[in-house]
Formats: structure tokens, sequence, C-alpha cells
């Protein structure tokens, strides 16, 4: 090689590197392929699921609060109300709303014969929001609500019950019966969540 | 290409750091949802403590009468703190605290609070409440409000009631089938506790019908020990010689507040109508839960002298497999048949401005719905052929409690003669005779006040429940007619939710006279005639009338309140705490 000139010196060092085989290459980009496509597919599986799971904890959350929201005003009912106001109601108690008559009460306790009206009922507009609704009595000072119980809301029902939870009109009941589903929060309605509770009215 | 080199590495790492940050997103949301939910579930544990708290001070009083709470009770994953305070002479308030796990390091923590008294609530549903005797209205007549009465209701000319009617389908008078023990073979048969080793929990008696028909009521004879809670009445079919506990036909409630501590009958009628089969076996079942120092006692024939059917015992009666056991007695019952046809009947111009519910309806202009099984001449917006009679409703008071209350009146003395001048207060105590409080006279009541003869209370005279009473209310028991003319005020303490009742015993229903008379007031306590006919002769407004009948005279209005709470009656010394209905709050 030494006494080659030296512009055939260069064409022949280039000639002497070694370059991918063509199967080289198609193995290499196979296996870029393969090991790519493996990491796409738990990346996007991993994110559905990350979204699935915070979704259903989501509505789970949600459940919960409204569950137990409604649950303590159904305890401290003394009757399901026709409705609110009980003259002309812009609220009547139905499958889907429930109008409760609580105590009212002051600094010295309980008010005798003096109701606040709480409304849970499924937004007229938008029905995905459960919303309850606090009416005091003049007497009261029990704080007035608008509140959003569920954001999420796929249906509400309510049924009125007596003692041996026989179903009967609402303004004789002694027990509520709510089912509450929701949807998880990216808003597929197949995967919904349900909880059903049963409260008797203590102060009836 | 040596620089290139670890690329699927690089890739991978990125791919791995994401599903793990994902990972660890799924984690923290799956730990805070355990969290909440484990929330929820302390939360509604703290407040099942909380209402075992309650229980516990209100059976502490019941047993000592000083009890003043407890710091901390440990009971079962929780504690509990109750306080209690007495702010006036008749009533508690009990202030307890569910604790999860414990009081010194709280995850959930709820209070209720309650106001107990001594003495029973008496549940007065509706403004108007009418028994057999029915509802006459008078020319131009009318009612402000809704109407229940287990009679027929009469409507004349132009008479009118704003709210929803209903009348009772009719009940026979007498039982069709009953077991009623005679002295000597009269027995205790207690229930609702532990009897010589055996849970006599449960207990049926059967009988069979003599007649095809609905059931409307039955009664049975019972007395109580302590402060049992109401108890669920079922009737149920019979399966080889026993009840039948997949075949509930109906249910009913008896009240306890009615039961005293004498025997007495006491009526139960059912949610729902169901037909009985003639010479067919039918079961009564009372079932309760086992308390040692609060429990019934059936009066039971030891002849067992009924001979279409035999009274038994469970434990459990929904049982898979319920055990009955026989007992060597038939437990006292009557039971009523339905079939008597009650209607409202109208004329011109009457009107009903809810909706109308009765067997038969006729000559009337229903506003709301019609419901029944025969009409005549009527208008409704909607029509309800075929409809169920709607069930009696059973009066608030029983024979018992009048009982307990002339007994209590007794026991604090009796004075003879008649009064016929103002005093400036009456009671307690029976007074033999007559009393009529002169026009204006102010009268303040310390009950029970029990007066065998009339009371007549003239112009603006005002009755009214001492004011040490609170929150409670009172009663005087009346054995004569009660006569109140115009502008006479009745009234509780003073305090919102306490009520002076006047209550007539006197009995109309064989001569037609009038037990209470009423004469334009503006009146606020409750007036009672149970086995009487009460009269209303001018406009009044009225917070409660119960009578077995019901008169308007020409042109009379009355308003009325929609029924009280729960008003709450002293039971004295001897009586035990109980809640005040209305006064259960979350804090």
């Amino acid at each position: 090689m030494k006494g080659l000139p030296a512009g055939r010196q260069g064409f022949s060092a280039l000639a002497r590197r070694k370059g991918f085989t063509l199967v080289e290459t198609i193995i290499v980009a196979a296996v870029f392929l393969i090991v790519g496509t493996l990491l796409a597919s738990i990346l996007v599986n991993n994110t559905g699921l990350s979204n699935s799971q915070s979704s259903l904890v989501t509505s789970g959350l949600n459940i919960n609060d409204a569950v137990s929201t409604i649950e303590n005003n159904i305890r401290q009912a003394s009757s399901v109300a026709i409705g609110y106001p009980e003259v002309t109601p812009t609220y009547t108690t139905s499958s889907n709303t429930l109008v409760l008559k609580i105590p009212s009460y002051n600094a010295s306790g309980v008010i005798s014969d003096t109701y606040d009206y709480v409304v849970v009922t499924k937004d007229l507009t938008k029905t995905y929001l459960l919303k309850q609704y606090i009416f005091p009595n003049a007497l009261s000072i029990r704080q007035s609500q608008n509140k959003i119980l569920t954001n999420i809301l796929q249906s509400i029902e309510f049924s009125y019950l007596d003692k041996n939870d026989n179903v009967v009109s609402s303004n004789t009941a002694e027990k509520v019966k709510v089912i509450i589903n929701v949807l998880p929060g990216n808003g597929v309605a197949d995967k919904t969540r349900s909880a059903t509770i049963v409260v008797s009215l203590r102060n009836l | 290409m040596k620089k290139e080199s670890g690329q699927v590495l690089v890739l991978a790492m990125i791919v791995v750091g994401l599903v793990l940050l994902n990972s660890l997103a799924i984690i923290g949301g799956a730990n805070i949802y355990s969290q909440s939910t484990n929330y929820s579930v302390q939360s509604t544990q703290s407040l099942n403590l909380a209402e075992a708290g309650v229980e516990k001070a209100l059976a502490s009083l019941n047993l000592g009468g000083l009890y003043s709470g407890d710091s901390e009770i440990k009971l079962d994953e929780g504690s509990i703190s109750i306080n209690v305070t007495s702010p006036n002479q008749s009533s508690k308030v009990i202030e307890a605290t569910g604790y999860y796990p414990s009081k010194a390091n709280p995850k959930s923590q709820k209070t209720i609070k309650v106001t107990a008294s001594k003495g029973v609530g008496y549940a007065f549903n509706y403004g108007v409440q009418i028994g057999e005797g029915g509802f006459e209205m008078e020319n131009n007549s009318g009612i402000n409000g809704s109407l229940y009465s287990n009679g027929n209701i009469e409507m004349e000319n132009n008479t009118f009631i704003t709210g929803d009617v209903y009348v009772a389908g009719g009940t026979t008078p007498t039982a069709d089938q009953q077991s009623s023990c005679t002295s000597p073979s009269c027995s205790d048969y207690i229930f609702g506790k532990n009897v010589a080793g055996n849970n006599i929990l449960d207990v049926a008696q059967s009988f069979k019908p003599g007649i095809n028909g609905n059931i409307n009521k039955i009664s049975i004879k019972l007395k109580k020990v302590g402060s049992p809670s109401d108890i669920t009445v079922r009737l149920l079919a019979d399966s080889n010689g026993k009840p039948d506990k997949s075949n509930v036909l109906t249910t009913g409630t008896l009240t306890a507040n009615l039961v005293t501590s004498q025997f007495e009958w006491i009526d139960v009628t059912f949610s729902s109508s169901v037909n009985l089969v003639n010479d067919t076996t039918y079961w009564i079942m009372l079932d309760t839960s086992s308390n040692s120092s609060n429990y019934w006692i059936w009066s039971a024939d030891s002849l067992q002298g009924y001979i279409r059917g035999a009274g038994m015992w469970s434990s459990n009666w929904s049982d898979r497999n319920p055990t009955w056991t026989s007992m060597l007695y038939d437990l006292d019952f009557k039971t009523y048949m339905g079939g008597v046809i009650t209607h409202i009947k109208g004329a011109p111009g009457v009107t009903i401005g809810g909706s109308a519910h009765a067997n038969t309806l006729q000559d009337l202009a229903i506003s709301g719905s019609a419901y029944y099984q025969t009409k005549s001449n009527i208008t409704a917006a909607n029509y309800y052929p075929n409809s169920p009679d709607p069930q009696p409703a059973n009066l608030p008071v029983s024979e018992g409690n009048i009982s307990e209350w002339k007994q209590r009146a007794q026991d604090a003395g009796v004075y003879t003669g008649d009064i016929s001048t103002c005093r400036a207060t009456l009671g307690p105590g029976k007074y033999i005779g007559n009393v009529a409080f002169t026009n204006g006279c102010t009268i303040t009541i310390i009950d029970p006040v029990w007066i065998t003869g009339f009371l007549d209370l003239n112009n603006n005279v005002l009755v009214k429940l001492d004011s040490s009473y609170g929150t409670a209310s009172g009663v005087m028991v009346i054995d004569g007619k009660i006569t109140m003319a115009n502008n006479v005020n009745v009234r509780g303490s003073g305090t919102s939710g306490s009520y002076l009742m006047v209550l007539t015993t006197y009995d109309s229903r064989s001569n037609g006279q009038v037990a209470l008379s009423v004469n334009n007031s503006t009146n606020q306590g409750i007036l009672y005639a149970g086995t009487g006919i009460a009269n209303i002769s001018n406009v009044s407004r009225l917070t409660e009338l119960t009578a077995w009948k019901v008169e308007l005279e020409n042109g009379v209005i009355i308003n009325y309140d929609s029924g009280l709470a729960s008003p709450f009656f002293t039971s004295g010394p001897s009586g035990s705490y109980s809640i005040v209905k209305g006064t259960y709050q979350i804090k």
C-alpha cells in the first residue's frame, strides 16, 4: 500500500471501512420496531389504565361525598315535604327530587314547629350536576346553600318507604331509599358507579 | 455510529419512567380513594356510636334519673362521650359524640344532640281527624285544608274543602273473629325478651275468617313493661299449621305509646287492604326484638277456648327454617272485616280542591283526581275507577292512655263540688262535679286534670298550661260535655311546641248529642272527642281537632294547621324519658 499515491490511499481506506450489511440494517430496524412497539404499547396501556383508574377514583370520591351528605340530611328530617315552597312549589318531591323538612335551630336549640327545607335535585339544564339547596326559615341560623354534590351524575332515584319498607306516598314516608349512579370522571358511560342507601327519618 | 448506540435503552428508560409515573398516580389515587372510603365508613361508625350514646344516656336516665354523662366509654372499635344537661325541670339535653377509634386520637368523630323528656309523644298527623261518625257540612260551610275520615262525608249546597279528602272503607262494627279470656282463665303471655331460656320474640295467633272479604283492622289486648319500641304487626298466610314467612299479606304498626301498663284493647290498621277467604287459616304475628327491661305482655286464654286457631312463638320468624313452637294459650284478639260502603256525597255547588278518595263519590266537582269504586254525577281532572278503599286511620289516643291520665289525676288529689267562678289555677287532681269559668277568666292548668262533669268556658276565657312546662304539653280529661263560647282560647305553656289537650270521653254514639261545642274561637289547643260529636258553629281556626263525628253549621269556615309534629305529654314521676321528636340534630 505504501507505493500507492496519496489519492488512492484515501479511497482505499474508505473502501476498507466496514459498513452495515443490509441484513444487519434490517435486523436493527426490526429490533427497533419490536422494542418501540412494545414500549409504545406499554405506554398506551398504562396511560389508559391510569386514566380509567383516576376517573374511578374521582367517581368514587364523588359518590362517597354525595351519599354522606344526603344521608345526614335524611337522618335529621322531620318529614319529606311535598315541595318547596309548600304552596306553589318551585321544587316538587318526586323520584328524582327530594325535598326534606328539617327542624330549624337557633343558638338555644331546635325551634319547635319551624322548619328549614333541603332540596336535593338534578340540575334542570346541566343534568350531570346533582345540586343541594338549603332554604332556612327566617328564625333559623342554618346557612342557606346552593352546592354541587357531584358534577358527574348519571342518575338519581328516590323511593319513599314506610317502616316496613313498603313504598308509600312521599308525605307519609318514614324512610327514604336513594340510588345514585355517577359516571367515571372521563365520562365513559358503561363504567358507572352506583350506591344505594336506605335511611330512616330520625325526627319523624 | 458509536455515539448513537443505546437509543433503545434511552427510549425504554423514558417509557419506563412514564409508566412508573402513571403507576404512582394510580397508587396515589387508589390511596386517596381508600382513605376517603375508610373515612366514610369511619364517619358512619362514629355516627352510629353517637346514636348508641344517646340510647345509653336514655337507659341510664330511666334507671337512675341522675345521670349526667360519661367522659369516655369504649364500645367495639370506637368510643363514646356523653354529656347530659337539664335546661328545665321537664327535660334533658343529651349530647353524645362517637369517636373512631378513640377520643384521644380520633380519625373521625360525630356528635348528636337530642332533647329527652319524661312523657309520651302522640302523633296527630291530620289537622282534622274524624272517626266512624263521619263529617256533616251544612250549606255554604267550608274547610281550608285536607281531611281524613273513617266515616261518610255529607256536603250540603255550596260547601267546599280546598285540599285532598279521604274516606276510609267502612268497618263492620262487630268483630268477625275473636278470642277473649275471662277470669280466672286469663294469663300473662310475656314476649319480646328471654323467658326461661327461650327467646320469645315473635308471637303469632291464627284465625279463620267467618266470611269472605277485606280485613280492615285487628285489636289485640296488650300491656307493656318499660318502654319497648313500636311493633310491626304482620298478617301471614298459613303453611302446614305455621305462619308462612314467604307469604306476608300485609303489615301494620302497633304504636307503643298507645299501650300502657294495664291491659287494653289496641287497634292496629294495615298499610294495604287484603282479601281473606272464609274458613282459611291466617296468622296475626307480632315481631319484636329482645330487651330484658322493655317488653310486652299479651293477654292469653289458658282454656284455649278459640277453636278456629292457636298460638305459637318463634325466636326468629324470618330465619331460613324458622322454628315455631305451640303455646298452651289462645292470645286475645279481634278481627274486623270491611265491606261497609262509605261515600263522599255532595250537592249542587260542592267543590273539592284536591283529590277525592272514597268507595263512592257522588255529586261533586273535583279539581284533582277521583279515586273510587262507584261514581255518580262527578267531574274530575282524572278518573281512577276500581281504586281500593283508603285504609282506616287509628285515633291518636287510646283508652289506656286516658285511663292512665285519670289515675294520675286521682292520685294527685280528689276535690268534690261544682266550680262556677274564676280561679287562677286548676289541677292537678280529680274534680268531682261540673266546672264553669265566667267571662274573661284566665286559668293556669297543672295537669293532669280530670273533671267528672261538664266544662263550660264562657266568652273570652283563656285556659293555659303553666309556663314551667316549657316545651311539654298537658291534658284535661272531661267526662261530660265541653262548651266553648266566643273567643275562648286553649293554649300550651307559651313555649313553642307546648299544647294543652282538652279531651272529652262523652259518648255521643248512641244518643247523638254534641260532646264538644266550639263557637268562634281561634284555638291553639288540641280538641279531642274520640267517641263524641264536635259541633263547630261559627268561623273558627283550629290547631287540631279529633272527633268521632264533626258537624259544621251553616256558613262556618274552619282553617286549621297541618297536624302537629308530636306534642309531648308529661307522664308524671313514674314515666320514663324518651326522645322529643324533632330535636335530633347532627352537629
